[in-house]
């Protein structure tokens, strides 16, 4: 069954056609959910809320629209909502973080007193707990970096550059011009390089020659 | 042995397009491209990273995740949906769920601004609802001077005419059967009093208005 026909029935009452839609779906949306709030349990959670309000609200979808930038703009939404509700404080104690470390000039490291990630060093983290614990440190410098990003900017900047979506499907999504967009992305990779630059110098440099 | 020798090629094939990748000088379609193989091959991010540092976040684009970690979203909002279960975060979850906030916001918005646009108009002086100022005989504030009537006159005495000022804009009581009364200043050093009269034969009224400028409200 194509995706038009699974969304029509969907949209019909039918609830299998519907639990297929949301298996065919669940990935982005989780993926999506997760870059918008940074927690594997959280962006779970808004999953599932956003297939609870889908399940409402599909009869109202017109045949012919983009069935994903809809659903995708509710899983943004939804993701934004349950960051701000579930962390109030992060970004601030972000940026109190950063101002600290700037105002004393020193380098930040994602987790204070544990070992630096062996791709941190300049070693290829080729073992599964490297590459987790790298993926740990990064994800943290990406939410404490984030922090000084604008909503729209963290959401452009998140759907396109790390997501992989479009610049035509994030406008869509964001309700904007895709000049707006593309503006977003721009200064908020102009402010990620310059967070990155001052307060994490060790993920800026070349790490060593190629291997090819 | 065979991907690696695909991935080594496809990293030479783009190679040549890091420099506008970093610039933001690509067009999207191989901006694309070069993110996707970004975000699979370490050792051509690695080179990146001192033009873009931001290279670094394509590390997160897809985390390996626990086994079956996904698998509990279809089974749990299936057994929501039949519990007739209600989005937990829905802003107005008892009311209108699919009325969203800012849709809400654009509508009221406007609507108030009418509101007080009108509230405005109906009450600023002279407008049709306006009550703040009251004609003579129907009320209002009485003045705590009690200026006798032929006191004497003070104050742009020399002056020809002075003190005589048109009458007041409103018009004048039904009882005034010979036009509109004069006004005349009878005042005083420290506050001028102004007295007009209407009525006419045995029936007449004096009105005085006190102007004293020490006053400030």
């Amino acid at each position: 069954m194509d995706e038009q026909e699974l969304i029509r029935r969907a949209a019909a009452g039918d609830l299998d056609a519907f639990e297929e839609l949301v298996v065919l779906k669940r990935e982005r949306v989780f993926w999506i959910a997760y870059h918008v709030v940074g927690d594997e349990e959280l962006a779970r959670d808004v999953a599932q809320e956003v297939f609870i309000r889908l399940h409402r609200v599909i009869r109202r979808f017109r045949a012919g629209g983009r069935f994903d930038a809809w659903l995708h703009r509710i899983a943004t939404n939804l993701g934004i909502d349950a960051f701000r509700r579930e962390r109030p404080h992060r970004a601030a104690a972000a940026l109190d973080e950063i101002g600290e470390r700037a105002g004393s000039g020193e380098t930040a490291t994602p987790a204070p007193g544990t070992d630096p990630a062996p791709a941190a060093t300049g070693a290829p983290a080729e073992s599964p707990a490297g590459d987790a614990l790298r993926r740990r440190e990064v994800r943290q410098i990406f939410l404490t970096l984030s922090a000084l990003l604008t909503r729209r900017q963290r959401l452009a900047f998140v759907l396109r550059e790390i997501e992989g979506l479009t610049t035509a499907e994030v406008a869509e999504i964001m309700r904007a011009r895709e000049s707006t967009v593309r503006n977003h992305i721009l200064q908020a990779r102009r402010i990620l390089q310059e967070g990155l630059r001052r307060l994490y110098p060790e993920y800026c440099r070349p790490r060593g020659p190629r291997k090819d | 042995m065979h991907d690696d020798r695909m991935k080594r090629e496809a990293c030479h094939r783009l190679e040549p397009h890091l420099s506008s990748y970093a610039a933001g000088a690509l067009d999207e379609e191989t901006e694309l491209k070069v993110r996707d193989h970004l975000s699979l091959c370490a050792a051509c991010r690695a080179e990146m990273q001192e033009r873009d540092p931001t290279v670094l976040f394509l590390e997160l684009r897809r985390a390996p995740l626990p086994p079956g970690f996904l698998d509990r979203i279809a089974p749990e909002v299936r057994r929501r949906v039949e519990a007739g279960e209600r989005p937990r975060w829905a802003p107005f979850a008892s009311g209108i769920p699919a009325f969203g906030v800012r849709r809400l916001a654009y509508v009221a918005a406007p609507v108030m601004t009418l509101l007080l646009l009108g509230t405005l108009f109906l009450v600023h002086p002279g407008g049709p609802r306006f009550r703040g100022f009251r004609r003579p005989g129907e009320g209002g504030v009485t003045s705590p001077f009690v200026v006798p009537p032929g006191s004497a006159r003070l104050g742009n005495a020399g002056a020809e005419g002075a003190g005589i000022i048109p009458a007041a804009p409103f018009p004048p009581p039904a009882a005034a059967p010979s036009g509109p009364p004069t006004m005349e200043e009878i005042g005083s050093p420290s506050a001028r009093v102004y007295r007009f009269t209407v009525g006419s034969g045995g029936d007449e009224t004096p009105i005085y208005f006190v102007v004293d400028e020490s006053i400030d409200i």
